[in-house]
């Protein structure tokens, strides 16, 4: 069960195992030791004169820290504890693990300590998805280590395990003969570091340059981030709580991609997703930006660094786009998997313009927006150039690659997630309704953007007047007529796909909601068949397809409720924005502050606690994002030139909440805001 | 170094500016051939300006590589990620600096289908449905419009182009 798994990580290095410490990987079981999106160690077993360990307790001291409490024996109803073992185990480019055995005995004993090793150096996707290996592995010792080992071809990649204690080394392990004093101790450190290798046995990735130290000092890099990011004081323990919880759980998700040194972006989620992916690094950027505006920068530079500049269908490429997901593993390096960036989203293009655009709103950072220009215009230019396979102006898509492409490249990505009211699926290219808000929110923006950076005024008229172009015949072309609302997309025919669905929400986000439509949206947005009292459905009650279990039919996703409050208050929705906000806030007590991916869509007064969708992925970086994102739109902050607005509207039952030292353009200023919004929930 | 290499980067030396990489002041080195031969390929780039040279000087990103498979990454037949992560490649000094200058290399000829014939029509999509990739290449090479994929394509020789139509050397799809 994947609750009883404790993990541990430092980027896209983190460690899966069970209660004990323990690693007993099958071919397609998540756990095990992993770095580059290579699974490093499969195998991973401690055991005391052959017998297997029992869990007292397991400390998670900190996203890159555990500490497991065991006992000899296999969990009969009776534990002598005559003897106590504790592993704590960090992760810090490779991982170390403490051992210590504690005799509580008044005599001396003797027992044979061994942990069993080996490595399967599966790619990520091989775990997955159940393949077959194709190099070959071996193990050797050399230097007082054991040197795990896989190779095919010029792919070469190492673990090499070793103990500051001599061990009795074989291709299988490491066993020591320990004797220890009457109420003595006995300790060793085990250090197991993943390499990459390149030609000459050279490592593939370059050390860090000399003056950043070999080991990070990683409890003070934590303490340091939250320290920069801005104070909340409230009365209200579960909203603190969260907040700590997604600042650390923010920091834990950094990752720092191949090309871009030292500095780091989100990925998108452990275990599956711990890489870069356009949409997720830059919807987590956008939450992030009052509280870590870096986190953006790295973003845009790094995304901005993999644009695509060519056309391949393999990787389906187009010049302008903006990647979906980048991997470092084996079938990615063997061409079996086009990850080398894959650029199957159609969202993340246009996104990458409004992260632009926003990020300077806060930042000031006039530079990075003239540094990339040639890459906002390439992605604007990819929206009319590359995106239009209708023909009729609306962004849509459809994989080139049909062997390992990504049928759906909006975020709902599942097989059945974008349907019409009576269940049927359209062909494509699908062009959903949200692609197109997100185009005219970037044709706005990167109008601003043009006039105001680039010296280029002619430019900024004629986006302009696409986007206003764009925004009157999406008005009429997917307007609902007798439901009222947005179609969730237009199909292959650019016929309306008619399922109501929580997508209009993030088209008041992007501002391309005709306003006298907008209270229409926001009723619906609120309304019975959306709204389940936590949160905004994917998909609404009434549906076909709706499940209030279903992934993209029917659950609430935090993330996207984040984005649809923003948007509501983008419109003057305040109490709108102030109901789900304390919906999903609330419902983030019952995960301890860690919002999950989605949870059920039940209804709030049925169920009485959120029940969570059934996933791997936990944290999540978008779901980590979003009480930042709606501590945002309670509070109305919003840049406008050289200042913060900030504008509360917070739920009663939140009460009072102080934001100190939000940082931007303006230096540092502080928020405040009292809960007055009557959201009828809640305390 | 293949001759095909060797006039790529000629015609990269001739360009002399490249709008892609405005943003890019770096130099590449690259270090081409095997022990008993290594030809060398200097790429200083100042802001867009590109000038190349066979200098053996060091530079930010230095990239150690055989002539066929620089060759099949030129000409877009492989990608130099998977290359560097399957350790075909050596990568000294400053990846990013050999990621921005993939953008001269043009790309797959025989992964090109619909999208840019789409582009070339000015995004029209019934000439996507139906351009067929030999045909879609060698328009890329002749027509000049603002795609980056056309100005990049130009580099490659209409016989390069007939061979990898013909589908060997790619790596599986």
């Amino acid at each position: 069960m994947t609750d009883e798994l404790i993990r541990i990580l430092d980027g896209n290095t983190f460690v899966v195992s069970d209660r004990r410490g323990d690693i007993a990987a099958t071919a397609t079981d998540p756990t095990g030791f992993f770095s580059f999106d290579t699974r490093f160690l499969s195998r991973w077993v401690l055991t005391v004169d052959d017998e297997p360990l029992t869990s007292l307790s397991t400390d998670d001291l900190h996203y890159f820290e555990s500490r497991f409490f065991l006992v000899p024996g296999a969990g009969t109803v009776y534990i002598d504890a005559k003897l106590t073992v504790i592993r704590q185990r960090v992760v810090e480019s490779g991982f170390r693990e403490q051992l210590t055995l504690l005799n509580h005995d008044d005599t001396s004993i003797d027992v044979r300590v061994r942990i069993d090793a080996g490595c399967d150096f599966a790619d990520l996707f091989e775990v997955k998805d159940a393949l077959q290996k194709k190099g070959t592995t071996a193990a050797r010792i050399e230097n007082g280590c054991l040197v795990l080992a896989y190779e095919r071809d010029t792919f070469r990649r190492t673990t090499t395990i070793s103990s500051t204690e001599p061990a009795d080394l074989d291709e299988r392990g490491l066993g020591f003969a320990v004797r220890i004093q009457p109420h003595g101790s006995w300790t060793t450190e085990l250090r197991v570091v993943p390499t990459v290798l390149g030609p000459d046995d050279l490592p593939l990735v370059p050390r860090p340059a000399l003056a950043t130290p070999p080991l990070r000092n990683m409890l003070q890099d934590l303490d340091e981030w939250i320290e920069r990011a801005p104070k909340l004081v409230s009365d209200n323990d579960s909203l603190t709580a969260t907040y700590h919880r997604s600042l650390v759980d923010l920091a834990a998700l950094r990752f720092s991609p191949i090309i871009a040194g030292t500095r780091s972006l989100p990925a998108a989620g452990l275990p599956w997703f711990m890489t870069m992916f356009g949409r997720d690094s830059i919807l987590t950027s956008l939450q992030a930006l009052p509280f870590a505006a870096e986190l953006a920068a790295t973003t845009l530079r790094v995304l901005g660094t993999w644009q695509g500049t060519r056309v391949d269908d393999f990787r389906d490429e187009d010049p302008g786009r903006i990647l979906h997901e980048m991997r470092y593993g084996e079938m990615t390096a063997f061409e079996e998997r086009p990850h080398s960036p894959y650029f199957g989203s159609a969202d993340a293009t246009p996104l990458f313009v409004v992260l632009l655009d926003e990020y300077e709103r806060w930042t000031g950072d006039a530079d990075l927006v003239r540094g990339l220009e040639q890459e906002a215009r390439a992605a604007l230019r990819w929206i009319d150039a590359y995106a239009n396979l209708q023909g009729n102006g609306y962004v849509a898509y459809r994989r080139r690659n049909v062997e390992t492409g990504l049928e759906n490249q909006c975020w709902k990505d599942s097989w059945d997630s974008i349907s019409y009211h009576d269940g049927r699926l359209p062909g494509f290219p699908r062009a959903t309704c949200e692609l197109q808000g997100y185009a005219y929110d970037a044709k706005r923006r990167g109008a601003r953007l043009a006039r105001e950076f680039w010296n280029d005024p002619a430019y900024a008229d004629e986006l302009e007047a696409d986007a206003a172009a764009l925004k009157s015949r999406f008005n009429r072309d997917f307007w609902v007529d007798d439901g009222q609302y947005y179609a969730l997309a237009l199909d292959a025919d650019g016929a309306q796909v008619d399922a109501l669905s929580s997508n209009i929400g993030h088209l008041l986000w992007s501002g391309i909601v005709d306003d006298d439509k907008a209270p229409a949206i926001a009723e619906h947005l609120l309304g019975p068949r959306l709204f389940s009292g936590w949160g905004v459905r994917t998909l609404a009650d009434g549906e076909a397809r709706y499940n209030p279990i279903g992934y993209h039919v029917g659950t609430v996703w935090p993330f996207d409720n984040s984005f649809i409050a923003w948007g509501l208050r983008r419109y003057g929705f305040k109490e709108e924005a102030a109901r789900v906000a304390a919906g999903i806030l609330e419902a983030a007590e019952f995960f301890a502050g860690r919002l999950p991916e989605a949870f059920g869509g039940y209804e709030r007064d049925l169920t009485r606690y959120p029940v969570q969708y059934p996933t791997a992925c936990s944290p999540q970086a978008w779901s980590t994002g979003a009480p930042l994102l709606l501590l945002r739109t309670m509070l109305g902050l919003e840049p406008t030139g050289e200042h913060l607005v900030v504008d509360p509207a917070v739920p009663v039952g939140t009460g009072r909440i102080e934001l100190l030292d939000i940082p931007g353009r303006w230096g540092h200023i502080d928020a405040f805001g009292r809960g007055l919004v009557d959201v009828g929930h809640g305390r | 170094m293949k001759s095909s290499t060797a006039a790529f980067f000629d015609e990269i030396g001739r360009r002399g500016h490249e709008p892609l990489l405005e943003r890019v002041t770096a130099s590449v080195r690259f270090d081409v051939g095997d022990e008993a031969s290594v030809e060398h390929r200097l790429l200083r780039i100042d802001r867009g300006d590109i000038r190349i040279t066979s200098e053996d000087v060091p530079a930010d990103c230095t990239v150690t590589i055989g002539d066929e498979l620089l060759d099949e990454i030129i000409h877009g037949r492989t990608g130099a990620m998977p290359a560097f992560l399957r350790g075909a490649l050596l990568v000294e000094g400053n990846p990013e600096v050999l990621v921005l200058v993939q953008r001269l290399f043009p790309g797959h000829p025989a992964r090109v289908t619909g999208a840019e014939a789409a582009d070339l029509a000015g995004a029209d999509t019934e000439s996507a449905e139906t351009a067929s990739t030999a045909s879609t290449t060698s328009a890329a090479s002749t027509t000049s419009t603002a795609s980056t994929a056309s100005t990049a394509s130009t580099a490659s020789t209409p016989s390069d182009a007939g061979r990898e139509a013909s589908g060997t050397g790619g790596p599986p799809q």
